[in-house]
């Protein structure tokens, strides 16, 4: 949980004072986001400095994990005005900004991870990449969970899993390790790895970047119940003018290798700034 | 928008996506027999997508078991943020979660349209397919799962379908005591009478039924939608199957089936196939399409 504070409480509130209720378990104002999991737990984030963590006695301690560094973590990013995006993010070897990998479930960004990995690129973050602006430029944060990688995505690569740690009991999903010790690093670039044809093509427009970046913005459903709308744009706004972008096609349909050819041509795409 | 959720649900090959084409040419009729734009059903990635924006967590950090405890909530979700009715595409067996709710929150559907075609010859098409032996297929319709069907080990495209057997899927939809408002229709009484059987489903819906209806029926002529494939391909053609349209029609599996594994489909599904009338010969019994269901009280009812 990036600099905020996780404390485990005995209960939470049955309900938000003043909140919105946002699909069946969460309740969401501004500066606040209850969500209760039959089950599991409840999770309060608030302000962007802390989550409260009231599991239900018996809990899957992997689910009340799945939840906190899920739909509470997002909170707090979206609470302090920075930008959870879907996606993996990557620094080519050599490289002075970061590319942002962001794509739905299953179109193969983790998997394309594990291979620029092993062509010696750093993995910063995998699934989520927490992004913020520093002196008005947008900068990616490591995370340090290491890439989740499916049975048959290790198989794909060669890699051996009798030592990799389980994502979740009952999953033959895999964390493979990474190191990534280091500071946040300047993005650069955003692509998207969709399902369609393969070929890779460059967004040259603002408005269809930073439609990019928030039809992949991670839990955005709590972004308008938090009051974060108009800054959420902002934000998206800023970012969509700093970086480069493009849709990466063959998602599930070229090789990892091709792919990761690809992913080596948009390495080569000149900086919009520095 | 009240109950805002239509089920087009089925066992594969039955006729679903013959359906789902008529249906979307009826919505958008510029797009009528462009098997690329049927983009009604929530089907494949699609439904992953939703699953991921509607629940607290996406689906692929999930065991099944969570997934299948929250598809309801996901569900009432989607009826809720509603404007118009939803289509759903299910090969699912109607079914409640371990926790007793309906998977489909009955409060959120409006009505199921449940298609049925004769076991023979959905196990000829289901093998082509799904790019397995026709004695492999026939054992999937009975309830058998290949290792492939799980999904702990590998995140599939669309999310888990939990289809049961053949019989299983019928019964669990047929059965009256669902609460669900069900129209059942058959493939064969489909074909014999395309423009009668739609005609029946758009009531069913409150669609148009005038000159929109024929002229997407015919734009979904099954030799129309063979014929975009061959032009086009079809986006949802699984990588195991030559081409996902094929003949389209009764008695397809002459040449396919063995006495023997016909015998073993017959000995699986003797109850259900009697029940809608298909022969163990492979034929299926002619009769008015308004006599083989009938809704009474919104649920439904199955006339022997």
């Amino acid at each position: 949980m990036p600099d905020a504070q996780v404390l485990e409480v005995d209960t939470l509130p049955d309900q938000l004072e003043g909140a919105e209720q946002v699909g069946q378990y969460m309740q969401i104002r501004p500066g606040a986001m209850l969500l209760r999991v039959p089950e599991v737990g409840a999770f309060l984030a608030e302000d962007g400095t802390t989550v409260r963590v009231a599991p239900v006695v018996g809990a899957d301690p992997g689910a009340v994990d799945m939840y906190l560094h899920g739909a509470a973590r997002a909170a707090i990013l979206h609470q302090r005005g920075e930008l959870p995006l879907h996606a993996s993010c990557l620094l080519p070897p050599d490289g002075l900004a970061c590319i942002a990998v962001c794509g739905f479930s299953g179109a193969g960004k983790s998997t394309l991870a594990a291979e620029m990995h092993r062509r010696g690129w750093m993995v910063l973050a995998d699934d989520s990449t927490r992004v913020s602006l520093r002196d008005g430029k947008p900068f990616a944060w490591p995370s340090h969970r290491g890439i989740k990688l499916w049975q048959d995505a290790c198989e794909r690569l060669e890699l051996p899993t009798e030592k990799l740690q389980t994502v979740r009991t009952g999953l033959q999903k895999f964390f493979y390790p990474v190191t990534q010790d280091t500071e946040p690093l300047r993005l650069g670039t955003v692509v998207e790895l969709t399902l369609s044809e393969p070929g890779l093509v460059e967004l040259p427009s603002i408005p269809e970047r930073m439609a990019l970046l928030t039809r992949h913005t991670f839990r955005q459903r709590q972004v308008a119940p938090l009051g974060m709308l108009k800054q959420h744009l902002q934000l998206v706004g800023t970012i969509a003018g700093q970086i480069t972008a493009g849709i990466l096609g063959g998602g599930r349909r070229s090789t990892v290798e091709e792919l990761g050819n690809a992913l080596e041509e948009v390495a080569q795409w000149k900086p919009l700034s520095s | 928008m009240e109950a805002p959720l239509v089920l087009i649900a089925s066992y594969p090959k039955s006729g679903n996506t013959w359906v789902r084409a008529v249906i979307q040419g009826l919505l958008t009729p510029e797009h009528a027999g462009d098997i690329n734009r049927i983009d009604i059903g929530l089907y494949g990635h699609s439904r992953r997508r939703v699953f991921d924006y509607y629940a607290a967590a996406s689906a692929a950090d999930m065991t099944p078991e969570e997934i299948e405890l929250t598809l309801p909530s996901v569900y009432e979700d989607v009826a809720a943020d509603a404007r118009n009715l939803v289509f759903i595409k299910v090969h699912d067996r109607a079914r409640r979660t371990p926790r007793g709710e309906w998977v489909f929150p009955p409060q959120a559907v409006r009505q199921v349209i449940y298609l049925v075609r004769h076991p023979f010859d959905v196990a000829a098409s289901f093998s082509n397919h799904l790019g397995f032996s026709i004695e492999e297929t026939v054992r999937i319709m009975s309830g058998e799962r290949p290792n492939w069907f799980r999904a702990e080990s590998m995140l599939p495209l669309s999310l888990q379908e939990t289809d049961g057997s053949w019989s299983q899927n019928a019964e669990s939809w047929l059965n009256p005591d669902i609460p669900y408002s069900v129209l059942c229709m058959r493939y064969e009484d489909m074909q014999r009478d395309e423009l009668g059987a739609f005609r029946r489903i758009a009531e069913a819906l409150s669609l148009p039924t005038d000159d929109r209806l024929q002229q997407a029926v015919e734009a979904a002529h099954i030799n129309r939608l063979k014929a975009s494939e061959v032009r086009g391909g079809f986006r949802e053609r699984p990588t195991t199957s030559l081409s996902f349209f094929r003949q389209g029609g009764s008695m397809t599996w002459k040449d396919k089936l063995t006495e023997e594994l016909r015998a073993t489909l017959v000995r699986e599904n003797e109850a259900v196939m009697k029940m809608l009338g298909y022969g163990e010969d492979g034929t299926s019994a002619e009769r008015a399409l308004n006599r083989h269901s009938d809704q009474v009280n919104g649920r439904s009812r199955l006339q022997p």
